[in-house]
């Protein structure tokens, strides 16, 4: 069936009202949880996945496309408002954007934050329909060797692309891989890394990660920084939520520039939100014919790095879908929710539940729809979400979470990993140790270990043919270019005496 | 302190953590089967991780000092760190609605507020809200300790 006829049975699957409904669930709980301060998209999955639990597969996941994308836009209207960025990828939004809003246009950054990462979802779903599906012609070609030298790409270009220090970088990534480890080896049945805990025999689920490192440890931070907390300076939304004229004609070229440096950027495995909203924002100024606005409520500094934040969400879903592989901490939290349901991601998810993938790819357009719909009209109720006391709310975090962890397994000893990994969290955030490689590496951890040991048996142990095999090697070279390119332009920066790519170059990345 | 130690610290740490990874990996029995025993990746990766603790030892020497961080507050943190433990040990004998309330207005107050009357009102709110959204909707068992409910 052609691509059309696949989105037409997908859209057949997802328009009934009641997967209508969970699409507008998933949307205003996407958003409501991802404007709250320090709550990035994966924390934002994390927390809601035990929602998805009572629902069969495909509402479950038609209401996960609206969570996703609900998540990616949440962080905006607390950057516009508040000037504190609920993310990463939010940061560079609250340049012009709080700069708008204290000149009483918050009404229009709101706007254009809201129409971009529209503009933005509907055109990165269209880039995924026809990527995903190319890439799963060619991903029925890959052997285990080529699966390994994939995700060997997403942890370097991960590590390279993550915090301020390599070697501390580097560390994050291989406990990532350690956690995932940990548990029974499916391929031999032995215990790894257990140290005789036998509560510790299924393994550290990688949405107990993302709870313990990402929530745990954001109350903890807020709870150790009480003292410097200050008080927020917040701004009204006055008038009207729309654009005039020429706002509008100014934002449609950011809007469709960042659309695609999001998408392209956000299928890369271990770039996402933060760098294409970051590239964005440095084009959109570089090009621009108003430069000196910028910083000063440029409606292009909103407009092009929303657009680049929610593109790359589609993007980021490409290697996933496509060949099964996240490659950033939220796609590595998609995934656990597929093999929830016993579900695989991948070239033969495709032809086995054309269905349900179809089901969700036709969802996000749906999501996209209600997030305009009803995010511009609710934004009030987003701005009131932050009267909430910050005690009350950080304490509700932690409840949530117990709530999450608890209900995934029903074992009370994931608690208990959860409050150490929470622990963790807090000292590698306190002292600059990148957190999103640790998410990522504790998915990538038992996948990359059964496709390499699966590929040696291809090749009777010789670690050698590895490179005999031409796809191999190229891919194993784009690993190493992944790898050392972000170090060198980091040098390359320092060198020039100039902060701009050293400065790309630093960016956390979740 | 100088912000130069708590890295040294920090490729110590990263090293015992090696160590333990290298010590797991190793004492990983071999059924005997397959190419790769499943001791192989825990014991590279332990490898990896004291490389990276030499790293970053030889990095932090080699900087220049800088500036010292920012001093925490080390009893919030403290008792947030304590009253977690407590309620995550609470949650299943005590059940979600009694350890959860107790929790939120005791955590709350650990971050600063002094509204109690409004601390618990909300508290309960929003406990019986949760219970409600995953026992009634979601039917998501939580356990409810002595309660009934």
């Amino acid at each position: 069936m052609d691509i059309f006829g696949s989105l037409l049975g997908g859209f057949a699957t997802a328009l009934t009202p009641q997967n209508l409904a969970y699409a507008a669930i998933g949307v205003v709980l996407g958003t409501a949880i991802g404007v709250l301060p320090g709550i990035g998209p994966a924390l934002t999955i994390s927390l809601l996945l035990p929602i998805t639990f009572g629902l069969d597969p495909i509402p479950a996941f038609i209401m996960f496309g609206g969570i996703y994308y609900g998540a990616m836009y949440g962080g905006s209207t607390t950057s516009i408002l508040v000037n504190t960025p609920g993310e990463s990828a939010s940061v560079v939004t609250s340049i012009d954007g709080y700069q708008m809003a204290k000149q009483g246009r918050a009404g229009a950054a709101l706007a254009t934050s809201a129409i971009g990462s529209f503009v933005a979802g509907t055109l990165a779903t269209i880039g995924l329909m026809f990527l995903a599906a190319a890439l799963v012609q060619f991903a029925v070609q890959l052997g285990p060797p080529e699966y390994f030298a994939i995700m060997l790409v997403a942890l370097s270009a991960v590590t390279s692309l993550s915090g301020t220090s390599a070697p501390k970088a580097l560390f994050a990534t291989l406990l990532g891989l350690a956690l995932g480890l940990v548990g029974t080896d499916n391929q031999t049945g032995q215990l790894r890394l257990t140290f005789g805990i036998n509560e510790l025999e299924e393994g550290i689920d990688v949405v107990l990660g993302a709870i313990g490192l990402f929530a745990i440890g954001e109350v903890l931070w807020y709870a150790a920084t009480l003292r410097a907390q200050e008080a927020e300076e917040r701004q009204t939304v006055r008038g009207s939520t729309w654009m005039t004229r020429e706002e509008f004609r100014r934002s449609i070229p950011a809007w469709l520039r960042g659309s695609g440096i999001g998408f392209f950027i956000g299928a890369l495995p271990g770039a996402g939100a933060t760098i294409a909203s970051f590239i964005s924002y440095a084009l959109e100024r570089r090009f621009s014919k108003r430069r000196a606005e910028f910083g000063k409520g440029a409606i292009e500094g909103v407009a092009g790095p929303e657009a680049a934040n929610n593109a790359s969400a589609g993007g980021a879903l490409v290697p996933l879908l496509g060949l099964g592989i996240p490659g950033s901490g939220t796609t590595a939290v998609m995934l656990v929710a597929f093999q929830i349901y016993g579900l695989q991601p991948g070239p033969l998810l495709f032809s086995s539940r054309p269905d349900l993938v179809w089901g969700l790819i036709a969802s996000l357009y749906i999501a996209n729809v209600a997030l305009l719909v009803l995010n511009l009209p609710l934004v009030g109720i987003w701005v009131r979400l932050l009267d909430i006391p910050k005690p009350l709310l950080y304490a509700g975090i932690l409840v949530l979470s117990a709530v999450g962890v608890y209900s995934l397994n029903r074992n009370a000893f994931d608690l208990v990993i959860v409050l150490v990994l929470g622990i963790v969290g807090f000292l590698m955030r306190r002292y600059d140790y990148p957190l999103a490689p640790v998410i990522l590496g504790i998915v990538l951890g038992p996948l990359i270990d059964n496709n390499f040991r699966r590929a040696m048996i291809m090749t009777d142990g010789n670690v050698l043919a590895l490179v005999t095999r031409p796809l191999t090697l190229a891919i194993l070279l784009i690993a190493i270019v992944f790898f050392i390119l972000p170090f060198a332009l980091r040098l390359y920066g320092r060198a020039r005496g100039r902060g701009d790519l050293a400065a790309l170059a630093e960016t956390d990345v979740g | 302190m100088s912000a130069r130690d708590p890295d040294l610290i920090g490729a110590a740490a990263i090293a015992v953590v090696a160590v333990a990874t290298l010590a797991g990996g190793l004492t990983t029995p071999d059924p005997g089967f397959g190419v790769v025993p499943p001791a192989a990746f825990p014991v590279v990766l332990g490898v990896l991780m004291l490389a990276s603790a030499a790293w970053l030892a030889f990095d932090t020497l080699r900087r220049p000092r800088r500036a010292e961080n920012e001093p925490l507050d080390g009893r919030p943190f403290a008792a947030t760190a304590v009253a977690s433990a407590v309620f995550f040990a609470a949650f299943i004998p005590l059940g979600f609605v009694l350890s959860g309330t107790a929790f939120l207005v005791a955590q709350a107050r650990i971050l600063g507020s002094r509204s109690l009357a409004r601390d618990v009102i909300a508290s309960i709110a929003f406990v019986l809200a949760v219970y409600w959204l995953f026992v009634g909707f979601l039917t998501v068992d939580l356990p409810n300790g002595p309660l009934p409910f």
